[in-house]
């Protein structure tokens, strides 16, 4: 067996495994985490808010600089409001003008980053002014 | 059709992967935690979350753009999830243009083509990271075997599991490890899944699954 076999072959030994994974039906995912004291929804919502926050930071991250001297309004602002101050703007933003509401997703499983990147697109349209809000 | 004569599918945008993200039911969680969990061992990850935001990176950072992590919409998400992770989890272990062959087709998840994950490597390799990498890939082949043999060694007392990793390393498709390893549909399931709890226990040192 050579080496290279032994790569390829470790990758559908996990493959095999994941099978495995999807072949479980919800009642034996549940008796599998009870017996390993896990609770499948608890941990269910913690993916779910870790994995929200990884892409919320990667769009924070991959925003496209054109002009490499650009620097968006956002990023010259000195500091944000702390988190509910900012939170109570972009919420009076929305109330003052719903059509902008179509993007905020109701209001519901929005992570800190998302609330700072939501603020953030905000203030780089031009609905908050942040030298009024500023720390 | 693009040039290379593969048909051009939508590809998910980066607010459609945030949507998804929320739609995963506790079951898919579920299944993603445990398939995580099994990527583990012989990897440089230690936990599966750390594995699994990898991927949503992966992905995030392709949506939209010509080269990087896409997820085909006419795939499903968990399957495209855990497609990548394993990409992630062999990373070191493949040439970075390697993509899948023929011999994993019949090892990717119920349902779906393994053509559809045939969509390029995680990153594109310069020559000169190539060369590079030439002694870290001797490396990872020799770290490889001694995964297989901890492998082997932790299943040593389990005649069905070795069975199914012997069967599988001599290049065996599931449907023919079952027939040449003469196990019945149950035995050969139950045998898949003390390998996947085994594996589990490797990689998370014994912790739940």
């Amino acid at each position: 067996m050579s080496k290279r076999d032994d790569r390829h072959d470790l990758m559908r030994l996990r493959l095999l495994a994941a099978q495995d994974a999807m072949s479980l039906s919800a009642e034996e995912l549940v008796k599998e985490d009870k017996e390993a004291g896990v609770d499948t929804q608890v941990e269910a919502e913690r993916w779910r808010a870790s994995m929200r926050a990884t892409a919320a930071r990667v769009l924070r991250e991959a925003r496209p600089v054109q002009n490499t001297e650009y620097v968006p309004l956002s990023g010259r602002v000195r500091k944000r409001p702390d988190i509910d101050a900012l939170k109570a703007l972009v919420r009076g933003v929305f109330a003052a003008r719903p059509e902008l509401g179509l993007a905020f997703r109701d209001g519901k499983h929005q992570s800190d980053e998302d609330w700072k990147t939501l603020y953030d697109d905000l203030v780089d349209a031009g609905a908050i002014v942040p030298d009024e809000h500023e720390d | 059709m693009d040039s290379a004569g593969h048909e051009m599918k939508p590809i998910a945008t980066a607010e459609q992967i945030r949507t998804a993200i929320e739609d995963l039911t506790d079951e898919d969680y579920a299944r993603l935690r445990r398939a995580g969990s099994a990527f583990l061992y012989g990897s440089e990850y230690t936990d599966p979350l750390e594995l699994m935001n990898e991927a949503i990176a992966r992905a995030m950072h392709g949506a939209g753009q010509a080269k990087g992590r896409h997820w085909p919409l006419h795939v499903p998400f968990v399957a495209f999830l855990i497609m990548t992770m394993s990409s992630i989890a062999n990373a070191s272990t493949e040439s970075p243009t390697q993509t899948l062959t023929d011999s994993l087709a019949d090892f990717v998840p119920e349902g779906v083509a393994y053509s559809d994950f045939a969509i390029g490597p995680l990153r594109a390799a310069s020559t000169e990271e190539e060369c590079a990498t030439e002694e870290e890939r001797a490396a990872e082949s020799a770290k490889s075997a001694k995964v297989f043999a901890d492998i082997e060694a932790f299943f040593a007392n389990d005649e069905e599991v070795l069975m199914l990793v012997l069967c599988l390393r001599d290049g065996q498709r599931p449907r023919e490890i079952q027939e040449s390893a003469g196990m019945t549909v149950t035995q050969y399931n139950t045998a898949r899944r003390r390998l996947r709890r085994g594996l589990t226990k490797l990689g998370l040192g014994g912790e739940r699954p």
